[in-house]
Formats: C-alpha cells, sequence, structure tokens
C-alpha cells in the first residue's frame, strides 16, 4: 500500500505508466527489474481504470463500514421452499 | 494396485472404523503412506519435509490405544499433511520461502494442536506456492508439486502439495489455507474435495497468513463425509483469533444426510458464461450438476451475485495491501529471499493507494450486505470452482493472473463457508469442480449438500491413473 496516487489519466500512456510504478515501488523502499517494472506497468494500466470504477461504485449514499464481514441473521434453512 | 496402495485411499471413516475393530493397524497404515510417499513423491514433489520417525511413534501410540479400546476418536491414527505455512513445534515450517527455509516453530498452530490431540498422525509438511500466492515456485528453494493426474500440469494452489498428495494417495487428509480459493483450486484440479469454512469457524493462530482479513484453514480429504470429520475436530472458538465467530461448529457430521429436497439452490449463470476464459467441458459439468440437483429435490433458481464487476478489483487490492505489509520490511531489505512470482505479488501492493485499499473494505462491506439478501432468497448457490480444468506450467506461467477469471474470491470477501467437490472429467480426463456455497455458519448445509452430489454422482471415488502409467510418460 502506498500513499500516492497517480492521476487517472496517465494510465494510457505505457511510458508515464513504467514511471508511474517505478515511483511506486521505489516509494515503499521496494526494487524492481525491467521485466518486473514492465509487467507492473501493464497491471496498473488495468487495475488502476478498475480501483477508480469501484470508488464511483460505492456511490455517494454508501454508509461508512469498517470493512468489517457483514452481521449475518441466525436462523436455520427453511426446508418448506417457496 | 497391491493392497497396500489400496489402503492409501480408504476414507478417514473406514480407517476409523477398521481401527475399532481390530482388522487394521494403525502402523501397518502409516507404514503404507511411507512407503507410498518414498516411491511417488520423487515425481510428485508433494512434500517438502516428511516426518517419518515422528509418524512411526504416533501410530505406535494410536495402536496401543486401539489395543486398549481406546481409540481418541475419528481421527485417531489417521495420516495426515499439512501445508507448509502451518506452524508446528520442532518441525520446519518453510512456507516454501528460502525466507523461512530452516525456521523450526517453538509452538503448534491450534489447528496442529486439535489435530495431534484427536490422535492425527502427522505424515509430514507439504509443498504451496510460496507464502501462498504467486504462482508455483519455478526458482524457490523446494521443487513445485505437481498434478497426479498429468505431472504436466499444475495441481492448483496455493495448497498445492496438499490437493496433490490427497488426490495421489499420499495422505488420508490435509489442512490447507484459502485466502482466494487456495483449498478449493487443488481441489478442483486434483479431483477431490476441499472446504473453505466459514470465516470464524477454524483459529489461524499459528498459520503464517498471506492477507489477514481474508485468510482461512480448510480440509482436503477424498470424501465429503471425512471433510465433515476434520471440520467437526479443528473447529473451536479461539480467543486468540480476531476473526473467531460466535456461533459454535454446527453437527456437521450428524447433519451430513440431511440432503438437498425442498433446499432453493441459487445458480449465477450469467456470471458464469460471461467469463472469458471459461471451459465449455466445466460449463457442460456445471450443468449436468443443476440438473442432478433438480433430481435430487432440490429447487435450482438463477440468481445474480452482487456486486460481480468489483469481486476481483476488491480481492486483489486487500490481497496485495495485507501481504506487502506483512512482508514489506524484509521485501525491501532481503529481497533475494523471495522468489520472483511472490515477489511480483508483493510489488502490486505499491500500486495500491490508501483510500484504494479503504474503498476495497467499504466495497467489501456492501457486497457482504448484498449477499446476505441474496441468501435470504435461496439457501445455497452453486458455480463452478475454476473456470476451466489444470492447465500446464508454462501457461501458468504465461496467463497473468489479472486476466483470470475467479469464482472463488467472492466466498472469501463475504466469509461463507464454500466447498468444492469433484464435479465431473473433460474431455481430456481431467477433473472439473463444482462449488457450493452457503450462509455463514451453514457449513453443515453446504456438507449436506455436497455429500448428497457426491453419493448421486461418484466422482470423488474416480482416482489418478498413478499405477497405471510407467515412470517415462509421467
Amino acid at each position: 500500500m502506498n500513499g500516492d496516487r497517480v492521476p487517472d489519466g496517465l494510465v494510457e500512456d505505457v511510458d508515464e505508466a513504467l514511471a508511474a510504478v517505478a515511483h511506486l515501488v521505489a516509494r515503499a523502499g521496494l526494487a524492481a527489474d525491467a521485466r518486473q517494472l514492465g509487467a507492473l506497468a501493464s497491471l496498473y494500466r488495468r487495475l488502476r481504470p478498475a480501483l477508480d470504477a469501484l470508488r464511483a461504485g460505492l456511490g455517494p449514499e454508501a454508509e461508512p463500514t469498517s470493512g468489517v464481514a457483514p452481521r449475518w441473521r441466525s436462523g436455520r434453512v427453511d426446508r418448506g421452499g417457496g | 494396485m497391491d493392497a497396500d496402495d489400496e489402503l492409501c485411499y480408504w476414507p478417514v471413516a473406514a480407517l476409523h472404523r477398521a481401527y475399532q475393530a481390530r482388522t487394521l493397524s494403525p502402523l501397518e497404515t502409516v507404514r503404507a503412506y511411507l512407503e507410498r510417499i518414498e516411491r511417488l513423491d520423487r515425481d510428485l514433489r508433494c512434500y517438502i519435509t516428511v516426518t517419518a520417525d515422528l509418524a512411526i511413534a504416533a501410530a505406535r501410540q494410536a495402536e496401543a490405544r486401539a489395543a486398549r479400546g481406546a481409540l481418541l476418536g475419528s481421527l485417531d491414527g489417521v495420516p495426515v499433511g499439512l501445508k507448509d505455512l502451518v506452524d508446528t513445534a520442532g518441525v520446519r515450517t518453510t512456507a516454501h520461502s528460502a525466507r523461512h527455509a530452516n525456521r523450526i516453530p517453538d509452538t503448534n498452530a491450534a489447528v496442529v494442536e486439535a489435530l495431534l490431540g484427536a490422535g492425527a498422525v502427522l505424515l509430514g509438511k507439504q509443498s504451496l506456492h510460496e507464502f501462498a500466492a504467486g504462482g508455483p515456485t519455478r526458482d524457490g528453494v523446494f521443487p513445485a508439486a505437481r498434478n497426479p493426474w498429468n505431472v504436466a500440469l499444475v495441481p492448483g494452489g496455493s495448497s498445492s502439495g496438499s490437493g496433490a498428495a490427497v488426490a495421489a494417495g499420499l495422505c488420508a487428509a490435509a489442512l490447507g489455507t484459502d485466502t482466494g480459493g487456495s483449498v478449493r483450486y487443488p481441489a478442483s484440479y486434483c479431483g477431490v474435495v476441499g472446504l473453505k469454512p466459514t470465516r470464524g469457524l477454524v483459529s489461524r493462530r499459528g498459520v503464517i497468513p498471506l492477507a489477514w482479513s481474508l485468510d482461512d484453514v480448510g480440509p482436503i480429504t477424498r470424501t465429503v463425509e471425512d471433510a465433515a470429520i476434520l471440520l467437526q475436530s479443528i473447529a473451536e472458538a479461539d480467543p486468540a483469533d480476531d476473526a473467531r465467530g460466535r456461533d459454535r461448529c454446527p453437527d456437521v457430521r450428524g447433519r451430513l444426510r440431511a440432503g438437498v429436497r425442498g433446499l432453493r439452490l441459487g445458480a449465477p449463470l450469467r456470471e458464469v458464461e460471461r467469463a472469458p476464459d471459461l471451459h465449455a467441458d466445466t460449463l457442460a459439468a456445471y450443468r449436468d450438476a443443476l440438473r442432478v440437483f433438480e433430481r435430487l429435490g432440490a429447487q435450482v433458481r438463477s440468481v445474480d451475485l452482487p456486486e460481480a464487476r468489483h469481486v476481483d478489483t476488491v480481492a486483489r487490492a486487500i490481497i496485495a495491501s495485507e501481504a506487502l505489509a506483512y512482508h514489506q520490511r524484509d521485501a525491501g531489505e532481503r529481497p533475494t529471499l523471495y522468489g520472483r512470482g511472490f515477489y511480483q505479488a508483493l510489488l502490486e501492493g505499491t500500486l495500491i493507494s490508501g483510500t484504494d485499499y479503504v474503498n476495497a473494505l467499504r466495497m467489501r462491506g456492501l457486497i457482504g450486505e448484498r449477499m446476505r439478501e441474496l441468501m435470504d432468497s435461496v439457501d445455497l448457490l452453486a458455480l463452478p470452482t475454476t473456470p476451466h480444468p489444470a492447465w500446464d506450467f508454462a501457461v501458468e506461467a504465461r496467463v497473468p493472473g489479472w486476466l483470470r477469471s475467479s469464482f472463488t474470491r467472492l466466498f472469501n470477501l463475504t466469509g461463507q463457508p464454500a466447498i468444492s467437490v469433484p464435479g465431473g472429467r473433460s474431455t481430456d480426463g481431467l477433473p472439473i469442480g463444482l462449488q457450493l456455497a452457503g450462509r455463514p455458519f451453514g457449513d453443515d448445509v453446504v456438507l449436506a449438500a455436497a455429500h448428497a452430489y457426491e453419493a448421486a454422482t461418484g466422482w470423488s471415488a474416480h482416482r489418478p491413473p498413478l499405477e497405471r502409467r510407467p515412470p517415462s510418460t509421467r
């Protein structure tokens, strides 16, 4: 996890995606060779829009949650059908 | 196949009955397994560490108890294996990583205490994907496990050695861990049963984590009844595990034969058919399975899964973040201790910002709420376990994770119980898994449905053709 956020508009550009992931990897204190960065940039270009879609999918009406799994109602299976 | 090899395919329940009747010796059984491991594991590579001396000593103790008519329970004298990230006191626990190549824990994991307390005999520690992620290890300190149906194929992971060993008759049962499907994938690829229990039913204390908020420990077995036996033995409320459930384990063995008549079975056909990597044989087996359930008296109805388009993103963001949080210091200071596959998985964590992680947690909450609403209208969900049968190591290495569909991760996000049970064979003769998921703490309903399906189809009785092939073609 990293505190930086690269602007969405960079995601279409391969070179800029590479630069972005290189920055994020270094910021996390890790190292990566060119092949690893290339694979990471490919993922980044797909993941970034997916994460943005996820945020949009939450919507303004979403209730805050700690992320803890939801509470489930107890109760046995009704075998009566219906 | 000679008599000793045949013995190595006996279900746990049958071993127990024979020990009780004193028609079978625990010591003979353990020796048969150790001989089979010695003979077959050079090709299959299921084990990182075989604990032969400990196993013989434990078998002698079980033998003495059997002679006195004082067996401890259904697992007494039963030979089991453990995924090698489950801590065992005095026995190295490597997580299949150079980082832990010589790590010997001082204490047992909670599940190991439970198994050994029930008299189970530990045969050894089994191979996995390094730290339970990143795919089969190609550059690791230990070799990757292979699929007993065809050693050119992956056994599925990350509990790869455990799934392969159970299928190959190299242990009677095993424990794996499941963060995104790691018990159910090898079960599906190897043609055995794999259960991810309800989160909180089985303690994770003493298990090296991949992602704290998604990890679960679960049994891999050859029959559904054996999965119920193992779950009943390892389920316990553990104050040291913050995911513990308030409910006690349901009587999964007592309700095993409850059947499915009258149950409402949700089939998310639209999501299944949309998977771009769905294999035609997998879809055909899935449709066949739905027809079997209808014949057994279940009401099959089409459903849509909640927020299906976000599930993989949420799971990926949480797993990558939590895995990196655990490994960040060592990965920065000693990167050469990690294989390339797992190190790449850690690098993915650098792409997830703090707000991304929080939003993933929020979406997981929404998915859970909508799943709860869905599960008010059905009793069970049925899906394929995997989009396709096992593929070979080269394809596994070539296709990046983000291009693969998953039918398993959803239930790690919601914490529901989910089982993979053998559900057919491909035109190439490879196993295909069927997945059933239920309500939290409805593990008994899941197991009963899987048991009914197993009894109706007989797929669990199929075995890999190990003895029929000469070594040169393996």
